[in-house]
């Protein structure tokens, strides 16, 4: 348990570090309405909530992952989109035929919350296209290639 | 074996499976306000106990322990789940839905 929350502070310094990183790099401040402020909300959203299961890097390998099968998804290489990662956040696996073992957040998660949330498994995803010219929103810095947290 | 005996095993086997089920306890937590009503809770083996949520939202329950690894799933307002506490250990309870919300359970033989 100890090994992971350390590796979930690892995980959420490296994205700290990365953003920082990326914005001092274009002498921009870190605005909250950036994509890189809502992924840095949404890292610490991921590591009080999901960390549990999904684990520190978002492999689906958290200390409660050997309780469930099929076991919880690697968010890092998985292939949904934004609003299919949003429905199941706010509706739970089972809603939409996937494990119960997901719960519905949307009773316990804010919008900007879900949203934070989304921006985060987004940017740890290794198909993502952030850094590789995808959509820019007004104010955000380009990020680096999304490569792996650890390293 | 005649057909004596064997009434008597059948018997005999009955009064055992009452006889357990009349020492084995089922204990009742509540889960309100994103808290356990007991922070501990001790309990013999073959000991059930059931989780009651009164709050107005899901909750979820599990456990990692050694002694006893288990997910009851997340269930709303009015919802139970119950798990039997199969050998002695202690278990640490958790709610995946608030990670705050944490008790343990002292199993004993």
């Amino acid at each position: 348990m100890k090994r992971a929350s350390h590796a979930a502070r690892v995980l959420f310094a490296a994205t700290c570090i990365t953003l920082a990183t990326a914005a001092s790099a274009q002498n921009l401040p870190l605005h909250k309405d950036t994509r890189e402020a809502a992924m840095l909300r949404g890292s610490v959203v991921f590591n009080r909530y999901c960390v549990t299961c999904h684990g520190p890097f978002g492999e689906g390998n958290g200390r409660a992952a050997r309780l469930h099968n099929p076991p919880p998804a690697n968010l890092r290489t998985s292939d949904k989109n934004d609003a299919y990662i949003e429905l199941i956040v706010r509706k739970g696996g089972e809603a939409i035929g996937r494990s119960p073992a997901m719960p519905p957040w949307q009773d316990e998660l804010t919008d900007e919350q879900v949203h934070d949330l989304v921006a985060f498994v987004r940017a740890i995803n290794v198909n993502s296209l952030c850094g590789k010219g995808g959509q820019v929103p007004p104010g955000s810095v380009p990020l680096p290639a999304c490569g792996d947290p650890r390293k | 074996m005649t057909t004596s005996k064997r009434h008597i095993l059948h018997i005999a086997a009955a009064l055992l499976l009452a006889s357990a089920s009349a020492i084995a306890t089922e204990h009742v937590v509540a889960q309100k306000g994103k808290a356990f009503s007991v922070k501990k809770l001790n309990v013999k083996t073959g000991d059930t106990v059931k989780f009651v949520n009164e709050d107005s939202f899901s909750h979820n329950v599990f456990s990692v322990s050694p002694a006893k690894h288990f997910d009851l799933g997340t269930y709303p307002q009015g919802g139970t789940k119950s798990v039997k506490f199969d050998k002695p250990g202690l278990v640490e309870v958790e709610c995946a839905v608030h990670p705050g919300m944490q008790m343990l359970i002292e199993v004993e033989e």
